[in-house]
């Protein structure tokens, strides 16, 4: 290839610049450091040479650039073919060919790149916000095809160009909200999930050390929301959202204990205290799911653990629906085998000394259980603690230093204390984490990752049998957490960012984005079906599909060509009909009818020799059709529209004679 | 007088048209059968242009020219070009005048009123281009004098498309020169019969009455071209000059020119169908002898077929 200069306009150059920008922006965030800077490079040296009029680079100089641009990719990405690499190398090579677009071929290409790029971003999620600005970059997209192929004027932001372009757009519209209905959807996405690679938030782990509840006081995204049935909803501080429990403890890190069986479904209850709901999982790439205390059953594709966590043995990476039956109880019935009772009174016996001192003077005054529990929360809403977002840390022996030091500290630290604090009296204990409260929002509860929460359960043995007990002791120092919500003891801000009004706006784009989860992102399989049945498709088998396949593309044809034909259709004036009228009348002649080519006269003189009766009479037509249509001053005013029309019948009822017609 | 021809019964002067009709009828007795080319010619003459007649020989090329010339009792010469002629002997030559001690001009074959010059590109290329020169500028120029030709001149060239051999091919810039290009082609079957026959003999040998006279003829020029094309018809002209631009088996389009000339023929044919506009019919009819000269294929074929298919694909209703 030659070296050329740009065969593009500085307003074209500006389009497909502006298009790429806003495709590549959003995913930057995971490309490696150098992307950013290469970009504005490649910018800024594009559109220097297109205002100086430079040729374009040398050939091997732009094969360099991209060998060294794959070869750093590789060094921050690693080699392999997974989407990660894939994704990238699509993107800087789009980046990149900007530095070769000088034609209009190669601008095209960008363009359509463009569109490929848009839709690998939805590879990582698909959010409502990000599908909003996806259908921005969409749009400049298109536009920027629209400045390719129509150069109206040098006007950057041509008004009637870009409402040309939102409307063609617009005609788009029907045609991906049928391709959505009725495009064959998979089981599971075919290129991995969506929402694996990252923006899924993990939310709460299965392990807690000290800070890890922390970071999702900091944010606000949605965690999980919650609908419930027959308008029965809790109170605040009965929704205690159970997730991982944690058994062992190693002097500063709380984890899970591997369990090989599973819980019993609650069989035992009254109608009336069961609540019904549905959670919308956001994905969390974990295996653990939400409900609140205590789950009577588990859902299809889950199941209950022995200390009641829902479990499923496939990871959420998708948002995941599912609907709940709990019992709003603080205590749950259960037998505890001498093994785990073993597990759950674990401590580590050489730290934290003067606790266990002052367990034992407990212990002295009554040695029942519950009056140990009580005695436990007692202190912390006796002496001075604090819940604080902002705790010192704790070195050496974390549980005496913040139960005679610090006496500061959130769920996780009272959670932590506590438990130990009756491990240490002879009480089997665990630490829940979960979610504590919701935002109600509209028509559902929003539970936010900053609804974070860890509490305790205490094993309490009767004679015959035993059964856990949920001891919140945060409640003791901070009641207005459990009786309220987590928002209100943020009474300072938890960064520069935390505004009121930024917390609302969110809550009310939540509200969208629930919608948006329950009519887009949650078509599946067997809502399609559910549609499909509908229509009167019972069997969503091979042969229907590609049937179904067949016919969405032809109708997508047959749909398409309809605004083409609207937009090219002609518009007649009355001389054009008339003689549409004449050339109609031999429609089923070949002979005559044939092409729309060969004009009136051609017309009318094949019309003579096939009718030689009618001479006289056609050519008077033609004649007066001429003089009418063509000559120096064209009349066509309403006579001579009818003497034309007058002429045409004759010609007519003559064919009609000769029964030519 | 101008209008020589009356009508016999009446005895009133002809109509233009009807003698115009009369007129190729006239040709018509002696050139069988190609009403059509001579419709053309006429055209043509009326137009104020030039004919490229591209024939085998023995197809009645020069017995058509004569006929014309003799119809509009024109001045009439012939020039048989070869290839070892000077373009003196086309346009004339300057001669020492020893008695007046002055250079004269002496007018050569090209001061004429009809010029046939056979077999055109016989003559080297030199000799070619004085005369298309002097066609395009209906003058002589020689010898710092310039020599203006008649009012009405008019070039009909032939050319044989076989016998390559020691012809010289017209250049595309010069074949721009002729308004329009045609060939006579073998006459159908009844009329090669009447042609052998003893009664068309005869007409054969007798020279043609003039029908129509040089200042007839100047007077149609200059009424043909007061004849005007509306918008659609302007906008059919033009959609069908830029096909051929954008035609994939064409090397290069129409130009400009071309287009006015397809007007020019079609501002002749319209007079001749006695009307004072031009109607798109007028237009395909002068599209392809406009045009069939001045295109060249992409492979080298003739371009008849493709101006055929862009009529054809071009709408007009």
């Amino acid at each position: 290839m030659t070296r050329i200069k740009s065969q593009l306009s500085l307003k074209q150059l500006f389009w497909i610049t502006f298009a790429v920008l806003l495709a590549v922006l959003p995913q930057a965030y995971r490309l490696p450091m150098w992307f950013l800077p290469m970009t504005a490079l490649v910018v800024g040296y594009r559109f220097y040479a297109q205002i100086n009029q430079l040729k374009r680079a040398y050939n091997r100089i732009l094969i360099m650039v991209a060998i060294v641009a794959l070869i750093m990719i590789i060094y921050s990405q690693g080699f392999g073919l997974s989407r990660e690499i894939s994704v990238t190398i699509l993107i800087t090579m789009t980046v990149l060919k900007l530095l070769e677009t000088y034609a209009m071929r190669d601008a095209l290409l960008v363009v359509m790149l463009c569109y490929f790029v848009t839709m690998t971003r939805f590879l990582y999620s698909q959010d409502l916000l990000l599908v909003l600005y996806l259908f921005g970059s969409a749009f400049v997209t298109t536009h920027a095809l629209a400045v390719l192929n129509f150069q109206r004027n040098e006007k950057w932001f041509d008004r009637k160009q870009i409402n040309s372009t939102a409307g063609s757009l617009a005609l788009a519209i029907p045609f991906a909200v049928l391709f959505f209905l009725v495009f064959p959807r998979l089981g599971s996405p075919i290129w991995g999930s969506p929402d694996i690679f990252g923006e899924g938030k993990t939310g709460i782990s299965d392990s807690m050390s000290p800070g890890s509840i922390i970071e999702l006081f900091m944010d606000d995204s949605p965690a999980f929301r919650v609908t419930f049935k027959n308008d029965k909803k809790p109170t605040n501080n009965q929704l205690y959202w159970r997730g991982p429990v944690l058994w062992n403890f190693d002097g500063r890190t709380w984890s899970r204990e591997k369990q090989n069986s599973t819980r019993k479904t609650i069989r035992q209850y009254q109608p009336e205290q069961v609540i019904d709901y549905q959670i919308e999982l956001e994905s969390t790439g974990q295996n653990y799911m939400f409900g609140l205390d205590y789950i009577v059953d588990a859902p299809k594709g889950a199941f209950l653990l022995p200390d009641s966590m829902l479990y499923a043995p496939v990871k959420i990476n998708q948002l995941r629906h599912y609907e709940l039956q709990s019992l709003l109880l603080d205590r749950f019935y259960s037998p505890l085998s001498d093994k785990n009772e073993t597990l759950l009174l674990n401590f580590p016996e050489q730290q934290n000394l003067k606790t266990q001192a002052l367990i034992e003077t407990w212990q002295q005054d009554s040695a029942d259980p519950i009056d140990i529990v009580n005695r436990a929360l007692n202190h912390f809403n006796q002496e001075p603690f604090f819940y604080s977002y902002t705790p010192p840390a704790l070195e050496g022996d974390v549980i005496d230093a913040f139960l005679f030091e610090s006496k500061r500290g959130f769920c996780e630290h009272y959670a932590s204390t506590f438990t130990i604090m009756m491990r240490m009296a002879g009480i089997p204990a665990r630490v829940v984490t979960g979610y504590q409260g919701g935002v109600d929002n509209g028509d559902y509860l929003l539970v936010k990752q900053s609804d974070a929460h860890a509490w305790s359960e205490v094993y309490i043995q009767e004679e015959d049998s035993g059964y856990w007990l949920r001891v919140d002791p945060t409640s003791m120092v901070a009641p207005e957490r459990v009786e309220m919500g987590s928002r209100q003891i943020m009474d300072q801000k938890r960064n520069i960012i935390d505004y009121e009004w930024l917390i609302n706006f969110k809550e009310s784009m939540d509200k969208y984005r629930y919608q948006w989860n329950q009519w887009v992102r949650d078509f599946n399989v067997s809502k399609q079906e559910a549609l499909f049945r509908a229509i009167g498709i019972d069997h969503r088998d091979g042969k229907t599909l590609a049937l179904m396949l067949a016919g969405i593309l032809m109708m997508t044809i047959l749909l398409s060509l309809i605004p083409i034909w609207w937009i090219k259709r002609k518009k007649y004036h009355d001389l054009q009909k008339i003689y549409l009228q004449l050339i109609h009348l031999f429609r089923k002649q070949e002979v005559l009818y044939g092409y729309r080519t060969q004009g009136i006269e051609k017309f009318v003189h094949k019309l003579i020799t096939l009718y030689p009766n009618i001479e006289v009479q056609a050519n008077h037509f033609l004649k007066l059709y001429l003089n009418a249509r063509y000559s120096v001053n064209p009349s066509h005013n309403q006579q001579t529209l009818a003497q034309l029309n007058n002429s045409l019948q004759k010609i007519k009822s003559l064919l009609k004679e000769q029964h030519a017609l | 007088m101008l209008n020589n021809q009356t009508d016999k019964k009446t005895n009133h002067p002809l109509s233009d048209t009807a003698m115009i009709q009369n007129i190729i009828d006239h040709i018509g007795h002696k050139i069988l059968d190609k009403e059509q080319q001579i419709t053309i010619i006429l055209a043509a003459l009326i137009a104020g242009g030039h004919v490229l007649v591209e024939d085998l020989p023995g197809l009645g090329k020069t017995t058509l020219a004569t006929a014309i010339a003799q119809t509009f009792g024109m001045d009439y010469n012939r020039i048989q070009l070869t290839s070892d002629m000077m373009p003196s002997d086309v346009l004339g030559v300057s001669i020492y005048d020893a008695p007046s001690q002055t250079f004269s001009y002496h007018k050569g074959p090209i001061f004429t009123q009809f010029l046939l010059a056979d077999e055109l590109n016989r003559a080297t290329p030199k000799t070619q281009s004085a005369l298309l020169e002097a066609m395009a500028e209906n003058q002589i120029s020689m010898d710092g004098e310039t020599y203006p030709l008649d009012a009405i001149f008019f070039v009909m060239a032939t050319q044989n498309p076989i016998d390559e051999a020691g012809t010289y091919s017209l250049p595309q810039s010069q074949l721009d020169r002729f308004l329009v290009s045609l060939s006579l082609g073998y006459p159908d079957h009844a009329s090669e019969r009447k042609l052998y026959g003893s009664e068309y003999l005869q007409t054969f040998n007798k020279p043609l009455q003039a029908l129509a006279s040089p200042e007839q003829l100047s007077q149609w020029q200059s009424k043909a071209k007061l004849i005007h094309a509306n918008d659609e018809v302007l906008d059919y002209l033009q959609l069908l000059i830029q096909k051929t631009r954008n035609h994939s088996q064409i090397q290069h389009g129409l130009s400009p020119r071309a287009g006015l000339s397809l007007f020019k023929l079609a501002q002749g044919l319209a007079f001749i169908a006695d009307r004072t506009f031009i109607t798109p019919a007028d237009i395909q009819r002068a599209f392809f002898p406009v045009s069939r000269h001045r295109l060249t294929t992409v492979d080298g074929s003739s371009a008849g077929d493709i101006i055929e298919s862009i009529i054809h694909d071009t709408p007009i209703i």
